[in-house]
C-alpha cells in the first residue's frame, strides 16, 4: 500500500474535503432552489383558491334571458345550448333564468325575475296566453325587447317570432298518417283511428292539429276513413306528464292505429308506455323532435317517424333578432326555421351526412 | 468572485470571524422571516376563502333588516323603522358594489349580477312604497309592497342558491388550500433545514479558510523542528491579515536561520583550514627540530661543553680557540633558543656569521663569503632558521666543486629592498642547479637525496615550506640558476 506523507498527503486531503464540501453545497443549493420554487408554486395555488379558483370568466356586451315552458324538455335544452354557443360568438350570453335555484318558479315568475334582473333581452317560448302577453308588455315597458320562439304570443309587444312552419309540420304528419292507412290494408268503410296527444296550452300544436284535421278531411274517398281524436295532457312537470300519458293509454284496450305526439316529452312517454306494455306493433307512433331516444326508437321500429327541428338555426335567429333590435331598434317580426321528417328510410342517409339525434340529457 | 476572495483575504481575522457569524445569523434570520411571512400570508388567505359567503350573508341580513323596517314603516309609519330603513338602504348599496354587475358566462358571477340588479330594483320599488306611504296612497304602497315582497322572495332564493353554490366551491377551495398549506409548511421546514445545513457548511468552509493558514504554519514549524531548516521551503503568504503577518515573519525567521547556518558553516570551514595550516606548520617545525636534534647529539650538552671549552681556552690565552668555540656556542644556542620564534633578519645574519666563522676555521678560511646588507632592513621580522640553511646549501653545492677542481667559490648574502619587499638573496658562483631540480623544488616536491642527505641540515625544501605556511603564499621564494653561472636563491619578505 502506498503511504502518502507530508505536503502531498495534505494536498490530497484538502482536495477531497473541498470536493465533498462543494458537492454538499451544490446539493443543498439545488434543494433550496427547488424548495423555493415549490413554495412559490404553492403560494400561487393558495392565491388562486383564496380568490375562488382559477376559472376563466368571459364578459359580454349583452345578457339575454331564455324562458322555456318545460325545463325538462329536450328540445328546449338543445335550443338553449345552441343559443349559448352562438351567443358567445356574438358578444352576448344567454342565461336560462331560474336554473340552479333551490325553488321552482312558474314561467310567469321567471319572466318577472328576468325583468327585475334587468337583462338586455328575453327569448321566451310563447304560449299565446294573456298572462304571457302582459309580461311581454311589462318587459317592453321596462325597455327589454322580447322575442318568442316555437310558439307565438302575437297579441303582445314581442319584437319577433322564430318557429317552424307549424302548418307544414301538420301537413307532413297527415301524409305519414295516409301512408300508414294505405299500408294497413284497411279498405273503404274501415276506420283508421288517430290519436293526437297534445298540451293544450301550446297554440302551435293547435295549428299542427288543424293542419292534420284539414288534410284528413280531404283524404282518399276510396280509402279507409281517418278518425282523429285528441287528448290534452294538462300536467306541467316531466313526471306528471309521463304518469298522465300512462293513464291515458291504459284506458285503451285497443290502441289507436296511429298516435301523433306533439311534444318531445309526450313522444318519449308514449313510446316508453307502449314498449313497457309489450304493445309495440299495435300502433304507429309519430313523434316530435329527433332526440336520441326517439331516433333509437325509430331504429327499433317502435316509432314510425318524427321530425327534426333545426335548433341551431332557431337559436341563431333568436340571438340575431335581439342583437339586431338592440343595434337597429327594429327587427323582422317572423323567422321561419327548417324542419325535416325522419323515418327509418331517411335515417341511414341522415346518419351518413353526419346528422345525429340530440341528447336529451344535454 | 475574485474580488470577493481578494477582499476576504485582506480582512482582519476578527472581521472575518464577525463576517462568518453575521452571514450565518442573517441567513437564519432571513429564513425565519421568510417562513413566518409565508405561513402568515397563507393563514390570512385561508381566512379569505369564505369571504364571499360572508358578504352574501351580510347582504341577506341587510336585506332582511331593510324589508322588516319597510314592513314596519308601512304598517305604523314609525320613524325608527324609517331610520333603520335608510340606514340599511345605504349599507346594502355599499355591499352591492362588491357584486358583479356585468354580463358574463360564469354562473356564480351571473347570479351575482341578478342579485345586484334585483336588489337595486327592490330599493327603487321600496322607495316608491315609502313615498306612497307618505302620500297616504294606500293602493299604491300596498301594490309596491307586494312587489317588494315578491322581489324579496326572489332575492332570498337567489342568495340562498348562490350561497350554497359558493359554499360548495369554497369548501373545495378550502380543502385544496389546506393541502397547499400542508405542502407549504413542509417546504418551509425543508428550507429551514437546508439553510441550517448551508449555514453549517458555510461555517466549516469559512472557519477552515481562516484556520487553514494557522494549521499550515503549525505544520511548517513542526517540519522545521523535525528536520534541517535548510530543507524547509518558505510558506506562501495568501492572506494579508494577522496570520499573513505571522507567516511573513516566520518566512523571514526561516531565511535568517538558513543564513546563520550558512555563515557558521563557512566559519567552521575557515577555522578548520586555519587549524590544518597551523598544524602543518607546527609539523614542519617539528620536522626541522627533529632534523636538528638528529644533527646535534645534544645541543644543550654540546653548548655547555663548548662554553666550558671557551672558558678553558680563554684561561690558557688561546684567543682564536676561544673565539672559535664561542662562535660554535652561539651557533648552537641560536638553534636551541630560536627554534620556534619569529626573529629579526639581523639575528638571522648573526647566525650566518657564526656558521661562516666555524666553516672558515674548519676549512682554513677557504670559504669566500661576502655580505651586501641594506641595514635599514635588519629589523624586519622573519621566521627563524631560514637564511643559514640557504647559505649552508650554497656552500655545499656552490663551492664544493671549485674547492676540489680549481677556483674557489664565493657565497654572497645580499639584503636589499625591492618593490616594498625585503629581499634576502644567497648567491654562489658554483656550477648552477639543474633546471629540473629548480622546477621540482619550486613545485614543493620532495625526493630522496639532495638537501637532506649527509649534512643533516635543514634543507631548502623545509625553508620554502615554512615560508609558504608563514606568509600563506607560494610567491616568496625564487631560484635563478644557469649552467655554470652559479645559483641565486631569493626570499622576498613583506615589509610590514
Amino acid at each position: 500500500m502506498r503511504v502518502l506523507k507530508g505536503p502531498l498527503m495534505k494536498n490530497k486531503t484538502v482536495d477531497r474535503n473541498r470536493i465533498i464540501l462543494t458537492v454538499l453545497a451544490a446539493t443543498s443549493l439545488a434543494l433550496l432552489i427547488a424548495t423555493v420554487i415549490g413554495l412559490v408554486y404553492f403560494n400561487n395555488r393558495i392565491d388562486e383558491y383564496s380568490s375562488g379558483g382559477n376559472e376563466k370568466i368571459n364578459q359580454y356586451k349583452y345578457v339575454y334571458a331564455f324562458i322555456a315552458d318545460d325545463t325538462f324538455d329536450t328540445l328546449s335544452d338543445s335550443l338553449y345550448k345552441d343559443m349559448v354557443e352562438y351567443g358567445k360568438a356574438n358578444d352576448c350570453f344567454v342565461e336560462r333564468v331560474g336554473s340552479g335555484l333551490a325553488a321552482n318558479y312558474t314561467k310567469q315568475e321567471l319572466f318577472n325575475i328576468a325583468i327585475y334582473s334587468k337583462v338586455d333581452g328575453i327569448i321566451v317560448q310563447g304560449d299565446g296566453t294573456k298572462e304571457t302577453d302582459a309580461l311581454i308588455d311589462k318587459a317592453d315597458k321596462a325597455g327589454i325587447p322580447v322575442v318568442t320562439v316555437l310558439t307565438d304570443n302575437n297579441s303582445s309587444a314581442r319584437k319577433s317570432f322564430i318557429a317552424m312552419d307549424d302548418y307544414g309540420v301538420g301537413t307532413d304528419y297527415s301524409s305519414q298518417i295516409m301512408n300508414i292507412a294505405r299500408d294497413s290494408g284497411k279498405q273503404m268503410g274501415d276506420t283508421v283511428n288517430v290519436l293526437v296527444v297534445m298540451n293544450s296550452q301550446y297554440s302551435n300544436q293547435n295549428t299542427i292539429l288543424s293542419a292534420i284535421q284539414a288534410k284528413a278531411a280531404t283524404a282518399n274517398p276510396t280509402g279507409p276513413q281517418i278518425k282523429i281524436s285528441t287528448e290534452n295532457i294538462t300536467s306541467t312537470t316531466a313526471f306528471s306528464i309521463q304518469e298522465s300519458v300512462k293513464d291515458l293509454l291504459d284506458n285503451y284496450t285497443v290502441l289507436p292505429d296511429v298516435i301523433v305526439c306533439l311534444s318531445d316529452i309526450i313522444t318519449r312517454s308514449v313510446n316508453q308506455c307502449i314498449v313497457e306494455s309489450s304493445r309495440v306493433g299495435n300502433t304507429k307512433i309519430l313523434g316530435y323532435y329527433d332526440s336520441d331516444t326517439v331516433i333509437k326508437a325509430i331504429e327499433r321500429g317502435s316509432i314510425q317517424a318524427t321530425f327534426t327541428v333545426a335548433t341551431e338555426q332557431m337559436a341563431k335567429y333568436c340571438v340575431d333578432a335581439l342583437n339586431e333590435y338592440k343595434t337597429m331598434g327594429n327587427v323582422s317580426s317572423y323567422f321561419s326555421t327548417d324542419y325535416e321528417m325522419v323515418t327509418i328510410n331517411t335515417l341511414a342517409t341522415r346518419q351518413q351526412n353526419g346528422g345525429k339525434g340530440k341528447n336529451e340529457e344535454d | 468572485m475574485k474580488k470577493i476572495n481578494h477582499y476576504f483575504r485582506n480582512l482582519k481575522m476578527r472581521h472575518k470571524l464577525v463576517l462568518v457569524f453575521l452571514l450565518t445569523s442573517l441567513a437564519s434570520l432571513g429564513i425565519n422571516i421568510f417562513v413566518y411571512v409565508n405561513l402568515n400570508t397563507a393563514l390570512y388567505k385561508m381566512d379569505e376563502v369564505y369571504s364571499s359567503n360572508i358578504s352574501l350573508n351580510n347582504i341577506s341580513d341587510s336585506l332582511e333588516k331593510i324589508h322588516v323596517s319597510l314592513t314596519g314603516f308601512l304598517e305604523t309609519k314609525g320613524t325608527d323603522e324609517l331610520e333603520t330603513y335608510y340606514k340599511y338602504e345605504q349599507e346594502i348599496k355599499n355591499q352591492l358594489r362588491d357584486l358583479n354587475g356585468l354580463p358574463t358566462d360564469n354562473t356564480s358571477k351571473l347570479t351575482e349580477r341578478t342579485i345586484r340588479m334585483m336588489s337595486e330594483n327592490y330599493l327603487l320599488v321600496a322607495n316608491s312604497a315609502v313615498t306612497a306611504k307618505r302620500g297616504r296612497n294606500i293602493m299604491e304602497y300596498t301594490k309596491r309592497y307586494q312587489e317588494c315582497q315578491q322581489l324579496y322572495n326572489y332575492l332570498n332564493a337567489y342568495i340562498y342558491s348562490l350561497n350554497n353554490e359558493q359554499f360548495k366551491n369554497n369548501s373545495e377551495n378550502y380543502k385544496q388550500l389546506m393541502r397547499s398549506m400542508q405542502f407549504s409548511e413542509a417546504l418551509c421546514l425543508s428550507i429551514f433545514a437546508i439553510v441550517s445545513v448551508l449555514n453549517v457548511l458555510l461555517i466549516i468552509i469559512m472557519t477552515g479558510r481562516i484556520t487553514m493558514p494557522l494549521t499550515t504554519l503549525s505544520e511548517k514549524a513542526k517540519e522545521i523542528s523535525d528536520k534541517s531548516p535548510e530543507k524547509v521551503d518558505p510558506l506562501e503568504v495568501r492572506y494579508n491579515d494577522e496570520i499573513g503577518n505571522v507567516t511573513k515573519a516566520f518566512n523571514q525567521m526561516l531565511m535568517s536561520i538558513k543564513e546563520y547556518i550558512r555563515r557558521i558553516r563557512a566559519q567552521m570551514v575557515t577555522e578548520s583550514a586555519m587549524k590544518e595550516k597551523s598544524l602543518l606548520m607546527e609539523n614542519h617545525l617539528k620536522d626541522a627540530q627533529l632534523k636538528y636534534l638528529q644533527a646535534q647529539i645534544n645541543p644543550h650538552f654540546l653548548f655547555n661543553t663548548l662554553n666550558a671549552g671557551a672558558q678553558l681556552a680563554m684561561l690558557e690565552g688561546a684567543d682564536r680557540t676561544n673565539e672559535y668555540i664561542r662562535n660554535m656556542a652561539d651557533f648552537f644556542r641560536y638553534n636551541v633558543k630560536k627554534d620556534n620564534e619569529v626573529v629579526t633578519i639581523s639575528e638571522e645574519i648573526g647566525l650566518v656569521d657564526s656558521y661562516i666563522y666555524i666553516l672558515n676555521v674548519r676549512f682554513s678560511g677557504d670559504i669566500r663569503f661576502r655580505k651586501v646588507i641594506d641595514e635599514t632592513l635588519l629589523n624586519v621580522r622573519v621566521p627563524s632558521m631560514i637564511i643559514q640553511p640557504l647559505v649552508e646549501n650554497s656552500i655545499k653545492y656552490g663551492t664544493h666543486e671549485t674547492e676540489d677542481g680549481g677556483e674557489r667559490g664565493e657565497v654572497v648574502l645580499s639584503l636589499y629592498k625591492k618593490e616594498e619587499m625585503a629581499c634576502i638573496e644567497v648567491s654562489d658562483n658554483g656550477p648552477g642547479m639543474p633546471a629540473e631540480t629548480i622546477e621540482r623544488i619550486l613545485a614543493r616536491e620532495k625526493s630522496a637525496g639532495t638537501e637532506y642527505d649527509e649534512t643533516k641540515g635543514i634543507g631548502l625544501n623545509n625553508v620554502i615550506s615554512r615560508l609558504d605556511l608563514f606568509y600563506d603564499s607560494r610567491e616568496g621564494v625564487d631560484i635563478i640558476s644557469n649552467e655554470g653561472e652559479g645559483t641565486r636563491i631569493i626570499i622576498k619578505i613583506p615589509m610590514e
